[in-house]
């Protein structure tokens, strides 16, 4: 994160303005990827962490979360049974 | 290096270390690095053969501690570390500077410790410490310290780890039957464990400033006193790796995933951040002299490294929020928080704004109690 504010400060970025409320409710304002997978794809298209880590720090922990993608992809969990395994 | 001057140039706080070594105050040595889950790794280094000199070039490891999974399995596609290099070694080099003796493991000190590949004396890139030590240089190339403080949330479990092994890892019973935020008699049946928390961790330069009920039955936060953000990133890993020694130990079971069952809240990870000026003395967050003010007197400077933070936090999330279950946190009206906007002293937002004046700061409330201090 310190290499995000960092960034905000070299492309002199403007901070949105404030959101009063109830933030949960907020219309049309980005929100955190909603699982590991929208995060990989975020990360693979991001020209601005190339631009703060470098492109070997980059490719090593995309190929991390890939690994603990595709390990919770392949395995069955006990929601898969309760789910299907009599009604399926 | 001859002995004369290695010993002229000796970190005191390798000589106090070795003069307790010497004297049977201290009979084991951990040397520690942090891996990319955050966890610490490395060996236990027997007095005596510290004294002779075992650890004096560091300690080997092997390179697939930085390039393994929770599991330690050996996946594929890491450059660094694969089956063509052989899967070598590299070297553990203690930061006297980051010595603690642990009043929790008796006769043991342990000393964090910086990757480096012995062939060329560079640190390890792809190493969590480090990336944080380049990113702690960019800011300083930039004329800027950043400070950072954790608050770690946890829940306190009434069954062990192994118990929870052995069942089939069911749903833990917690430790408490109703929420328990702020609640200082539901608190103190779990105090003596958090008395040990606070005065062990304090005793182990890791200066604990309260801690508390949470949202939850069973769950706690442990706030750490912010400092320059390596300093604060160190506290964090070892805090972790403390808590739940003193917890085992003391026959508790503890968590710190993001989301241990969907019906609880998830654990947070809150990162307090404020930047100032290069000789972290002046406080840069606020506006000062003829400085125009923004929002709540925000300087234009503290506004971008804001602005900065949330532009980049979907891109960067990998390293926020590193695993399947922490993104299970993100859940609408549930303290934790889903979207990337910003309110004053604002929980329902993924950054509040709080403090003022010279201490007004910003905390990203992404960050889950599985974070990796040193990467987020």
């Amino acid at each position: 994160m310190i290499g995000a504010g960092l960034y905000g400060i070299e492309h002199g970025l403007t901070l949105p303005p404030e959101f009063k409320g109830n933030g949960y409710l907020a219309k049309d304002v980005p929100r955190m990827p909603r699982a590991l997978y929208e995060a990989i794809a975020e990360l693979e298209r991001s020209e601005a962490a190339v631009e703060i880590l470098g492109q070997d720090v980059v490719d090593h922990y995309l190929n991390a979360a890939r690994v603990e993608q595709e390990t919770y992809d392949s395995m069955v969990h006990p929601w898969d049974r309760e789910r299907y395994l009599e009604r399926g | 290096m001859s002995d004369h001057d290695h010993a002229a140039t000796k970190h005191p706080r390798l000589a106090e270390l070795e003069a307790m070594v010497r004297d049977g105050r201290i009979d084991t040595i951990v040397v520690a690095i942090t891996d990319m889950q955050g966890r610490l790794v490395g060996k236990r280094v027997q007095g005596q053969a510290f004294l002779d000199g075992v650890i004096s070039h560091g300690a080997h490891f092997c390179t697939y501690l930085l390039g393994t999974d929770m599991e330690m399995n050996t996946p594929e596609g890491f450059k660094l570390m694969n089956w063509e290099t052989g899967y070598g070694d590299w070297i553990a080099e203690p930061i006297w500077d980051q010595l603690r003796i642990l009043p929790w493991l008796p006769g043991t000190a342990m000393v964090l410790a910086d990757t480096i590949d012995e062939e060329t004396g560079l640190e390890i890139p792809v190493s969590p410490r480090t990336i944080l030590k380049r990113q702690v240089a960019r800011a300083a190339e930039a004329g800027y310290v950043v400070k950072a403080g954790s608050e770690f949330e946890f829940y306190v479990l009434k069954d062990s780890w192994e118990e929870l092994s052995e069942q089939g890892w069911p749903v833990p019973r917690t430790f408490g039957h109703y929420n328990e935020d702020y609640h200082l008699l539901q608190a103190t049946k779990a105090e003596p464990l958090h008395r040990l928390l606070r005065n062990q961790m304090t005793e182990a330069n890791v200066p604990i400033e309260f801690s508390k009920g949470e949202a939850a039955n069973g769950q706690h936060e442990v706030n750490i006193r912010y400092d320059h953000v390596l300093e604060s990133a160190d506290r964090s890993v070892v805090f972790k790796h403390g808590a739940k020694e003193i917890a085992y130990l003391n026959g508790w079971g503890i968590t710190f995933m993001a989301k241990p069952d969907h019906r609880w809240t998830g654990s947070s990870g809150h990162l307090h951040m404020s930047l100032w000026d290069a000789a972290g003395e002046q406080p840069l967050m606020h506006a000062t002299g003829r400085q125009k003010p923004g929002p709540y007197g925000l300087s234009k400077v503290g506004q971008q490294f804001m602005a900065g933070m949330m532009a980049l936090s979907r891109e960067l999330a990998v390293f926020i929020a590193p695993f399947i279950n922490s993104y299970k946190r993100y859940a609408s009206l549930s303290w934790a928080p889903v979207n990337i906007v910003w309110g004053r002293d604002n929980r329902t937002t993924g950054f509040r704004l709080v403090g003022r004046g010279p201490g007004l700061h910003v905390e990203d409330r992404f960050p889950g109690g599985d974070m990796n201090a040193y990467l987020t």
